[in-house]
C-alpha cells in the first residue's frame, strides 16, 4: 500500500485500542495487524514511546507460570487520544475534500 | 525460540543492560504467546533479530533527539552517545540495499572526510604545542622574555586546541541530528506533514 501510516498516527491507533481494554503485546499486535499492514517489529519502539511519554502505563500479570506484560492507557494518553482524533478528523476532511468522499458521487 | 532470542540479544550489545532486557523480556513474551517455537517461525514472524534489534535501538534513538521529547537535557558534550546514534542509524540504513548508494554518500561525506580533516588539524595543532613549549624551554635560557612570549603562545594554541574540540562535539551534534532526520525520511516513517519536525 503506498499511503505510510505516521508515527503519530500509530500511537493514536494504539491508544484508540487501549482505550476500551488493556492489552498484552502479541494481542495487541494482533489487533493492530487486523486494522493496518503494520511491521510487527514497529510494535515495541511503538509502546516504547508511549509509556515514556506516560501515555500508558504496564503491570504484570502471571500466566502459565510466566508474566504477561499488560499496557493500560494513562489519562494524559486519553487526552493525547482525544487530540489525535481531532487532528485527524482534519487532516480527512480535507483529503476527502480534495479526493471526493466515500460515496459514489460521479 | 531460544536461538532466535540469544541472536536478539547479541544483537543489541551497543545498548545498555536495562534497555536490552527491556527488549529481549518484550519478545521472548511475544514468541510465547503467538505461540512461535522454532527459529525459522521466530523468523518468518519478525524478521531477522537484526532487523528487530536495529529497529528497536534506532528508532529509540532518533527520538530522543526529538525537540517534543521530554528526556533529552543531557546533550551537553555527550558526543560518545552522539557517535553511537550516528553509528546505530548507519547501520540501519545499511541494512537496507536500497539505500546503498545514500548510505554510501552519507559515510563518504559525514564520517571520512571530516574525520580526516579534523583528525590532520588535531595533530598539526598538538604538534605546534610541543615544538613552541620546547623552543620556550630553549630560549628562556637565553632571553628570558623571549621565552615567555614563546610561552604565552603555547598557551594561546592551547586554548585554540581546546576551542577547537568543543566545535568538533557540536559538530558531532548537529550531524547527529541531521543523520536521525535522514534516517526517519528514508523509512517513510516520518510525519508526511511539515509538521513540528
Amino acid at each position: 500500500m503506498a499511503i505510510k501510516m505516521s508515527s503519530e498516527l500509530l500511537d493514536g491507533c494504539v491508544l484508540g485500542i487501549l482505550e476500551h481494554q488493556d492489552y498484552y503485546g502479541y494481542a495487541l499486535t494482533q489487533r493492530v495487524q487486523e486494522s493496518a499492514d503494520v511491521s510487527k517489529s514497529t510494535m515495541y519502539p511503538v509502546l516504547r514511546r508511549l509509556k515514556k511519554n506516560q501515555w500508558l502505563t504496564t503491570y504484570d500479570k502471571p500466566y502459565h507460570g510466566r508474566n504477561r506484560r499488560y499496557y493500560r492507557i494513562t489519562q494524559s494518553g486519553k487526552d493525547k487520544l482525544v487530540g489525535i482524533k481531532k487532528e485527524w478528523n482534519q487532516f480527512q476532511a480535507g483529503i476527502n475534500n480534495m479526493l471526493g468522499s466515500g460515496e459514489q458521487d460521479e | 525460540m531460544n536461538n532466535y532470542i540469544d541472536e536478539l540479544s547479541k544483537d543489541l550489545k551497543a545498548l545498555n543492560e536495562q534497555d536490552r532486557q527491556d527488549i529481549i523480556e518484550f519478545y521472548t513474551e511475544y514468541l510465547e504467546d503467538g505461540g512461535f517455537k522454532t527459529y525459522d517461525a521466530c523468523l518468518q514472524e519478525l524478521g531477522s533479530p537484526r532487523k528487530v534489534a536495529l529497529k528497536a535501538m534506532a528508532d529509540r534513538s532518533t527520538r530522543a533527539s526529538d525537540e517534543t521529547g521530554p528526556v533529552n537535557n543531557n546533550y551537553r558534550g555527550n558526543s560518545k552517545t552522539d557517535a553511537k546514534v550516528i553509528w546505530i542509524v548507519l547501520l540501519a540504513i545499511l541494512s537496507s540495499p536500497v539505500t546503498i548508494p545514500l548510505a554510501l554518500c552519507i559515510i563518504l561525506f559525514l564520517v571520512f572526510i571530516p574525520a580526516v580533516v579534523v583528525l590532520s588539524i588535531l595533530c598539526a595543532l598538538a604538534i605546534s604545542i610541543f615544538f613552541i613549549f620546547a623552543s620556550a624551554i630553549n630560549l628562556i635560557s637565553i632571553s628570558f622574555i623571549s621565552g615567555l612570549t614563546m610561552l604565552g603562545i603555547g598557551f594561546v594554541f592551547i586554548g585554540i586546541l581546546l576551542l577547537f574540540i568543543a566545535l568538533i562535539q557540536l559538530i558531532i551534534h548537529w550531524i547527529r541530528i541531521f543523520v536521525s532526520w535522514i534516517y526517519r525520511k528514508s523509512t517513510s516513517k516520518g510525519k508526511t506533514e511539515g509538521g513540528n519536525d
